[in-house]
């Protein structure tokens, strides 16, 4: 692959500005089951390429299963970017890498037969399912990928690399004429398949869990100070700052430019926030991006200032920044864009007992169904959430959505707690139909003040 | 290569065998930031085998295709470990092709078109308002669907795709606005000037602010706001959510559900809609069936293993798709999913209906509905772009407030009317086509 990917960069490269290829072929075992139903058992393999050319700022794209055909596949590439390129090309230059990156799992999910993983997926289903008469039903779900991803490129960086993603979800469901309420355990990895067994004692939490919501009230809609718990915070700073700090959503727009403007205050002097694509194990590391560029810590906000933003090559040199290692691409289906990797509100000094002490009414939300993102409005639902009262936990309420103005929301986190943590499910990030890709998130527990939560 | 692959798993021991095959072939151009940023061609060819072994299933699908037979083992491998199959795999029908499921006008248009397109697009934005930041992207596919089965199924069919979407960006102070409009079908759009003038118009719109009040009050929501909504319905007559037992409409056939002038098709024979096809992802024969009529449950949405289990017949809707994003994708076991989908339209014209709200929101974009617990119909979503109605009249947009409701009880005793026009939207993969529907009493909060 590795020659071939030279030799069709070498006879194309003086025809345009830059060029590069991406093969790679990747195994899957996928098993899903809901209720007492195995839905999903399957096994997926994958052989696809994909061509970049740039020539004068336009770029030409071409992605195939046809490999024999790899040549026709790229000069199509490369004489759609000389026929619609008609300015300049940016790309921030970048040392030419050649590396070869094994995967060194832990515990390697490819040595355990599809049917063991099967056995422990159906053993979590029959505790959540016999947990109590109050549960309705389930949904246990199992991925795991291994990819062997070769890429080469006119600077002459020429990479393999073997990479695993690992994840899943357990889910009790119970529901009664009212409402259905879900509660879950996640785990995600990009080296262990351990973090897929010994979920029995979280199991049990789950169902007491789901069946406490099924009793609890509505929340009032309103607006209220919310304690957020890690895994929200890292749901929080990816919905509501990583996309933002994407740098193509700044590069080409100058308004919008104008007030990610690095140096502006977008939070009080606590908040600190990173992008990481150094966190082994974690689902979003990565050790090179999809153009061949290192990855590395990259600070969005420091001490309530905006430091940086998360780069490609050309939104990097379109800027005049320095590059971070954030293009990415889902698979050889897509070009790379702007994306996260391990997104992180850092730690900061408080103690959870001083975030809530001086809540007198509010709302303590833990974990997240997801949420979504557009721009400068951000919205998300809790995974469950409890009223603080007089500085105390307090009774169970549900169906929370918290949603906001994204500028506002930053300056209103007022407190930061020192126990930062680092989360994976088996989920992703959407952006343009390229879903999901692996990322991972966390933070500490976080206090904001004014959230707006819909209810009944 | 399909009946070679059935022919390999009957060799390893399965009784029974289905090979699916997806290949396509695209082009598409994208304008960004007023700049014609890039053109993409796209070549997919993947095949996916399903084998019953000692009854039970296996599902094996890939895209390197040199060894079709290794394929062909694995799927019965899998279904070593698989469970007991409930499904019967059909046998060769006689299928009706929809109409215009192959458009050569579509088949004929150059790159070079569709680069023109988006420049015209670029142009008429920035004479409107060159402060607009607008995108583009516009696509035409082919696309060849192939299935065989061990019962003696062999069929194919292909048909053409075009897309078309114009967004325009528009940024006051720190808002963000994007206002879009978009088609896709089998036939060429043979109007995207109507749809690159509605999107100047929508941003138009936009420009002025308003602000609302928390409260309940009338909301009319857009076609492209109903489409969303409508995932309360299309999760609850969906099989898997009827056989298993979640969904609130298990027993209710037959019953009145909704507001008697509530009318839902789910037509997968619709002319040059996206989601058309002879027969669905299984080989069954697509058809229109009303899901709702009068505001009665007619239909649930089924495939052949969730049909098997409700011991009824596969009412066609067994696809392959990306769970996440519904887009079609031969990686992906069959599930129940609706095809094209049509909520009839009603009798009141839509400047009527605007024209009669002395005091309500005009409901367009929404973000994270249905994060919460949507089989029950609740909602719950951040109003992204919506516009403030006040005398009849829509004077400013609205942005970042939560509207909140369940779609049950609205549209069963909410329901003030539905408009006589009706816009195509993109559903998941498929036709959507929806009037504006006003509904009283919708809980909105700022």
């Amino acid at each position: 692959m590795r020659d071939l990917i030279r030799s069709t960069i070498s006879k194309l490269k003086d025809k345009a500005d830059y060029l590069e290829v991406r093969i790679e072929q990747t195994e899957k075992s996928t098993i899903s089951l809901r209720g007492n139903d195995l839905d999903t058992l399957s096994s997926g393999a994958e052989l696809g390429g994909c061509v970049r050319a740039l020539y004068k700022g336009g770029w030409g794209f071409a992605t195939f299963n046809d490999l024999a055909e790899i040549e026709k596949y790229a000069a199509a590439a490369v004489d759609q970017a000389r026929t619609i390129g008609n300015t300049k090309s940016a790309l921030a230059d970048v040392t030419p890498v050649e590396d070869e990156v094994k995967a060194e799992p832990k515990k390697d999910p490819r040595n355990i037969s599809l049917d063991d993983k099967l056995k422990l997926m159906k053993s979590y289903n029959n505790l959540i399912l016999k947990f109590s008469p109050s549960i309705t039903s389930s949904a246990v779900r199992y991925f795991d990928r291994s990819h062997r991803i070769w890429f080469g490129n006119s600077d002459g960086t020429n990479i393999v690399q073997e990479k695993l993603d690992i994840g899943g979800s357990c889910t009790a469901i119970v529901a009664n004429d009212n409402t259905t309420q879900m509660q879950w355990a996640l785990f995600g990895s990009s080296d262990d398949y351990s973090v897929a067994e010994g979920l029995e004692d979280k199991l049990c939490k789950v169902c007491s869990d789901a069946i406490g919501q099924l009793k609890a009230p509505k929340v009032k809609s309103g607006r209220y100070t919310v304690v957020a718990d890690p895994m929200l915070t890292g749901v929080f700073v990816h919905e509501a700052f990583g996309h933002l700090s994407e740098g193509d959503n700044v590069y080409e727009n100058e308004k919008l430019h104008k007030i990610m403007a690095l140096g502006s205050k977008f939070g009080r002097d606590i908040l600190n926030i990173y992008d990481t694509g150094l966190t082994e194990g974690a689902r979003g590391f990565l050790k090179y991006d999809d153009e061949g560029v290192p990855t590395e810590k990259t600070y969005l906000v420091r001490d309530g200032e905006l430091v940086g933003r998360l780069h490609s090559r050309e939104t990097a040199g379109k800027l005049g920044e320095k590059v971070t290692g954030n293009a990415r691409a889902i698979s050889y289906r897509y070009p790379p864009l702007c994306r996260m990797r391990d997104t992180r509100v850092e730690g900061g000094t408080s103690k959870l007992d001083d975030l809530l002490s001086d809540v007198d009414e509010g709302l303590y939300v833990v974990a997240s169904k997801g949420g979504q993102t557009a721009i400068e409005l951000f919205t998300f639902s809790a995974g469950r959430a409890y009223m603080i009262r007089k500085g105390k936990i307090a009774e169970m309420v549900r169906d929370v959505t918290l949603s906001g103005n994204l500028f506002t929301t930053l300056k209103n986190i007022d407190a930061i707690a020192d126990d930062a943590e680092q989360h994976d499910g088996p989920g992703g990030c959407g952006k343009g139909g390229q879903f999901p890709l692996p990322v991972s998130d966390g933070g500490p527990h976080i206090r904001i003040l004014d959230c707006v939560i819909g209810g009944e | 290569m399909l009946n070679k692959i059935i022919e390999t798993t009957r060799a390893r021991g399965a009784e029974a065998g289905e090979a699916f095959m997806l290949e396509s072939e695209s082009n598409s151009v994208d304008f960004e930031n007023n700049n014609l940023k890039s053109t993409n061609k796209i070549q997919l060819k993947g095949v996916a085998v399903r084998a019953i072994r000692n009854g039970c299933l296996g599902f094996a699908s890939s895209s390197d295709l040199k060894d079709p037979e290794r394929l062909a083992n694995t799927a019965v491998e899998v279904a070593r470990s698989g469970e007991h199959a409930e499904l019967n795999l059909p046998t060769m029908m006689e299928f009706d092709c929809p109409k215009d499921m192959v458009d050569e006008k579509v088949e004929n248009t150059s790159v070079r078109e569709l680069v023109d397109t988006g420049h015209k697009f670029i142009d008429k934005v920035q004479k409107y308002d060159p402060e607009i930041l607008a995108s583009t992207t516009l696509q035409t596919a082919k696309a060849r669907f192939s299935i065989a089965n061990s019962e003696g199924l062999d069929a194919s069919y292909e048909k053409t795709i075009f897309f078309a979407v114009f967004m325009g960006q528009i940024i006051i102070d720190t808002t963000v606005i994007y206002c879009y409009r978009q088609y896709a079908g089998t036939r060429k759009a043979d109007d995207l000037e109507f749809l690159m003038d509605r999107a100047l118009e929508d941003l138009g719109r936009a420009k002025q602010s308003a602000t609302v009040e928390s409260g309940k009050t009338t909301v009319i929501f857009t076609p492209r706001a109903m489409q969303a909504l409508f995932e309360f319905l299309r999760s609850g007559v969906n099989g898997k959510n009827i056989e298993k037992g979640i969904s609130p409409l298990r027993d209710k056939k037959c019953e009145e559900i909704l507001d008697d002038r509530i009318t839902v098709f789910e037509n997968g024979a619709l002319p040059g809609g996206l989601g058309s096809a002879p027969f669905d992802d299984e080989g069954v024969a697509l058809k229109k069936k009303p899901i709702v009529e009068g505001g009665v449950l007619r239909n649930f949405i089924t495939d052949l293993t969730t049909s098997a289990k409700l011991h009824d017949v596969s009412s066609g809707n067994g696809f392959r798709f990306n769970s996440f994003t519904g887009v079609q994708d031969y990686q992906s076991t069959p599930l129940p999913k609706a095809s094209n989908w049509i909520l009839e339209s009603g009798d009141v014209p839509c400047a009527d209906l605007i024209g009669s709200v002395k005091k309500g929101v005009l409901v367009d974009q929404m973000m994270g509905l249905f994060t919460s617990n949507f089989l029950a119909g609740d909602f719950s979503g951040n109003l992204s772009l919506g516009y403030r109605i006040k005398d009849g009249q829509i004077c400013g947009r609205i942005k970042n407030a939560m509207v909140a409701g369940n779609m049950y009880n609205l549209l069963k005793d909410n329901l003030i009317d539905l408009s006589s026009e009706t816009e195509n939207v993109l559903g998941e993969g498929t036709t959507a086509i929806y009037p504006y529907v006003a509904l009283k009493d919708v809980m909105v909060t700022v």
